[in-house]
């Protein structure tokens, strides 16, 4: 079930809401996750099993991981079985066709590709699991000892199939002691409401330009549409994925759970490295703890350092797909990176910040030339598009100016939407004026987005999830 | 600081307020508000409760179903497309579902107008097809080719519209066609104050711009123009018509439906085995698609007795004819019309009907958009 629906919004999530404010405080975990199961098993019901298993698995190897306890080879073999279990688990559902569909056309071979649908949510719970376990073999949390708490804690509907990936010690306390209140929970309205109008008015309407030129033929392309549409989609990602984190920290907190932030403004970053500080925050820090400094981080030398980063980012651009074009992205970001760790920062810490912010942005955005198309032929096809190899006119006059024109104050909307303005307007207003900003204004806003969303929602246009097949 | 916690928590409860109305409202709408069966806005039908079953469930067509039930039946549907319609309006989008919005000049009325993409090839193959048919009868074949509403109102569009020119395609046919029929392109008929001659909310003309067009058909092709009914009549401010409901503005004025009711002997629904006295329908006026009014909308073959004399004509025609048959009632004497979009594997072919009909004449009445799209006109042959 996707949070931007009507079904969600006005069957599940009424539900859930009642159900868990009725009950005593000793049911509150078992009807979240009663209705977490639900949630994850709507549309797709047999995969359910698939998680509880990886659940049993993680209760099961996190009590043995424990090496406070165990002072044998046991924890060691519990956290080998846990990681073997979730690499493999994925490996099997996201990896195997595309190695057969490689070793086929690599090696000429006939191996029939497994026909499996991607497990929604995999991606995640397998990295939440493994984070887990992990931190139990580390000595960093104590293992749940209550099965139905950390079956919850996995099965979280907020974070279930699109993240943030809450890490298990962010929310260990929180599983059994966390206090709701009208406070948390107006809060969370507000960031819901945020959420789902980034994903539903905002991402939703200026991907349905960048679907549209992505579709256009490429006798009927130009330079400038292949940047308009690259733009467009540099937009629709950004809101569709952080709108859905919005989301999912908003649903968080109306059942009192504090999720670590997950995005903070990427694109007024001044460097990739800037960027990545700012954009799926839980990602890059789970693969900077649970791979990165296990590897040896930087204290290993300066040339074991650039491996390391180089596998880190190789295996996070992988982690978004099955496809070569995620590698690549990795591998361009982990070059930039590497590059920009080596000298290029220095370099242009010396340059006016307007420069290293245009800098910044070209690359994200030729980096989302690389992530938006999984066919090869055709990411090539958009990259020689854009710096124009493709043998197309630089514009097509009307037709691109059509586009442009149409999606005017859109534009405008999504680049001060990209910027802290927002925010910075209402605390300001807060303190201004805090009795209208608090009861008038803000509930206003919220009002608006719901019904506006509501609107944009029932008109079924448009509603593709990017953020569906990690 | 005591005021200032007071405030916190009456913002803390409004805001949850909201919320909890927002969903409650429509959670209980749903429920209580009696399922639509048809919508008349979309013209399709519309979900229903899903069947619970385990193999449903199990299968996944159960959540499907369900979806498809809650969105269909969504509370104030309608309204809320109509707000979205106006949402990206404001945001600039002037075009929406392949129409566009803009405003008559003096009014200031919202007028739809549907963009047009030339398809020279589907042009080349359509005309082939009239042409055809009209060498392989010995009578005359007249082509009365009507315009739309882009035609005109090119200049009016939003900036850097994205519209092809019907007028170049119309010179383009004109070209093809040659004379081997009779070709009436109907640019002259209709340019002057084009906004008369076509509904704002609907795709069709209206029956003034018909008028103009059978008019200017009967003198041109040297027929006498014969007088029309003076039994006319006019529905106010109730027609939303076919391009309203792709961008449901709430700021829309409805259209007048005017029509035209002449004394006629008898009209003849043949495959529907249907007669009436009256070229009106009327019972589609109280439903939302009124231009069906006319003849009660568009059927394989329909004949009509005047019951006055003149010549015998068999018109292949497409929805726009509905809105000429008035005027065209008043010059002959006997009338069989044609649509291809139905006219499918009957007993006789067109020519063949043709001959056995005894018509003295063959009149084709096609929109322009209506010979750029449609993929029917095979059946000619």
């Amino acid at each position: 079930m996707l949070f931007s629906s009507t079904t969600f919004l006005f069957i599940f999530l009424p539900l859930v809401l009642l159900s868990y404010y009725v009950v005593p405080r000793f049911l509150k975990n078992a009807v979240l996750l009663l209705f977490s199961l639900v949630f994850y098993a709507w549309g797709e019901p047999v995969y359910v099993l698939l998680m509880l298993g990886s659940i049993v698995v993680a209760y099961l190897t996190g009590l043995f991981c424990d090496r406070e306890k165990r002072k044998n080879k046991v924890p060691l073999i519990a956290l080998i079985t846990a990681i073997v279990w979730n690499i493999g688990l994925l490996m099997f559902f996201k990896y195997a066709n595309f190695f057969i569909n490689n070793a086929n056309s690599l090696f000429d071979l006939n191996i029939s590709p497994l026909g499996l649908t991607l497990p929604i949510g995999i991606s995640f719970y397998s990295f939440q699991t493994l984070s887990y376990v992990i931190d139990v073999y580390r000595g960093e949390v104590k293992p749940q000892r209550n099965f139905l708490d950390l079956a919850t804690y996995v099965t979280l509907f907020p974070q279930l199939i699109a993240g943030p990936i809450v890490r298990y010690q962010t929310i260990e306390d929180q599983l059994s002691g966390r206090k709701e209140s009208l406070e948390k929970f107006s809060r969370g309205v507000k960031r819901f409401a945020v959420g789902l109008g980034k994903k539903v008015i905002l991402a939703n309407n200026i991907g349905a330009l960048f679907d549209e030129i992505s579709k256009t033929p490429q006798a009927e392309m130009s330079v400038a549409a292949s940047w308009l549409g690259i733009i467009a989609f540099t937009f629709q990602i950004y809101f569709d994925f952080s709108g859905y984190s919005d989301m999912a920290i908003g649903l968080g907190k109306m059942f009192g759970f504090d999720f670590l932030e997950n995005f903070n403004y990427p694109y007024i970053s001044d460097s990739i490295t800037e960027f990545w500080r700012r954009w799926h925050i839980s990602l890059s820090t789970w693969f900077r703890d649970y791979v990165y400094i296990p590897l040896g981080g930087n204290r290993k030398g300066k040339v074991r350092q650039c491996v390391n980063i180089m596998v880190v980012w190789f295996l996070t651009g992988f982690w978004h797909g099955a496809n070569w074009n995620f590698m690549m992205w990795g591998v361009y970001f982990g070059i930039i990176l590497l590059c920009e760790k080596l000298f290029l920062l220095k370099a242009l810490g010396r340059l006016p910040k307007v420069i290293k912010h245009i800098y910044a942005l070209l690359l994200i955005v030729i980096g989302w030339g690389i992530f938006a198309f999984e066919d090869t032929s055709a990411l090539i096809q958009n990259l020689k598009n854009m710096f124009g190899f493709g043998g197309i006119p630089f514009t097509n006059g009307s037709a691109d100016l059509f586009r442009l024109t149409q999606n005017a104050v859109l534009f405008g909307i999504l680049i001060i939407a990209s910027l802290p303005l927002f925010r910075k307007l209402g605390e300001k207003l807060a303190v201004r004026l805090p009795a209208v900003y608090g009861c008038v204004i803000e509930p206003l806003c919220v009002a608006g987005l719901l019904i506006i969303s509501t609107a944009y929602l029932a008109s079924n246009s448009f509603n593709p999830f990017l953020y569906f097949r990690f | 600081m005591k005021k200032n916690n007071g405030h916190r928590r009456a913002a803390d409860i409004i805001t949850a307020a909201v919320f909890a109305v927002f969903l409650s409202v429509f959670a209980v709408m749903l429920i209580v508000s009696k399922d639509r069966d048809f919508s008349e806005m979309e013209n399709r039908t519309l979900a229903q409760k899903p069947e619970v079953s385990f193999e449903n469930i199990k299968s996944g067509k159960f959540t499907d179903d369900l979806e498809k039930y809650i969105s269909d039946q969504l509370f104030a549907k309608d309204q809320l497309v109509s707000l979205k319609t106006d949402f990206d309006r404001l945001l600039g989008k002037s075009y929406q579902n392949g129409v566009y919005i803009i405003k008559d000049e003096g009014t200031g009325d919202l007028r739809f107008v549907q963009q047009y993409t030339e398809n020279k090839a589907q042009i080349d193959e359509n005309i082939g097809y009239l042409k055809e048919f009209a060498q392989s009868i010995d009578i005359p074949a007249d082509l009365i080719l009507v315009p739309n509403a882009s035609a005109f109102m090119k200049d009016r569009l939003p900036t850097a519209a994205v519209c092809d020119d019907q007028l170049g395609s119309i010179e383009y046919i004109r070209g093809l066609v040659g004379d081997s029929l009779g070709f009436y392109p109907m640019t002259d008929a209709l340019s002057e104050k084009p906004e008369q001659n076509y509904y704002r909310t609907d795709h069709h003309w209206n029956r003034t711009g018909a008028m103009r067009a059978v008019t200017e058909y009967f003198s041109k092709s040297g027929q006498a123009v014969p007088e029309y009914t003076d039994n006319v009549s006019t529905l106010r401010g109730s027609f939303f018509g076919t391009l309203y409901s792709k961008a449901p503005s709430a700021f829309t004025e409805a259209d007048d439906l005017t029509y035209g009711d002449p004394e006629i002997e008898s009209i003849e629904w043949v495959s529907e085995g249907k007669t009436a006295d009256s070229i009106i329908d009327r019972s589609f006026l109280d439903k939302k698609d009124k231009y069906a009014a006319l003849l009660g909308g568009n059927f394989s073959q329909i004949r009509i007795k005047t019951g006055h004399g003149g010549e015998k004509v068999l018109i292949l025609k497409d929805s726009y004819a509905n809105a000429a048959m008035e005027f065209l009632c008043a010059g002959y004497s006997e009338i069989t019309m044609i649509d291809l979009r139905y006219y499918h594997m009957q007993e006789y072919t067109v020519a063949e009907l043709c001959e056995q009909y005894g018509a003295d004449r063959v009149i084709m009445l096609y929109n322009m958009d209506f010979i750029n799209e449609d993929k029917n006109f095979v059946w000619l042959t």
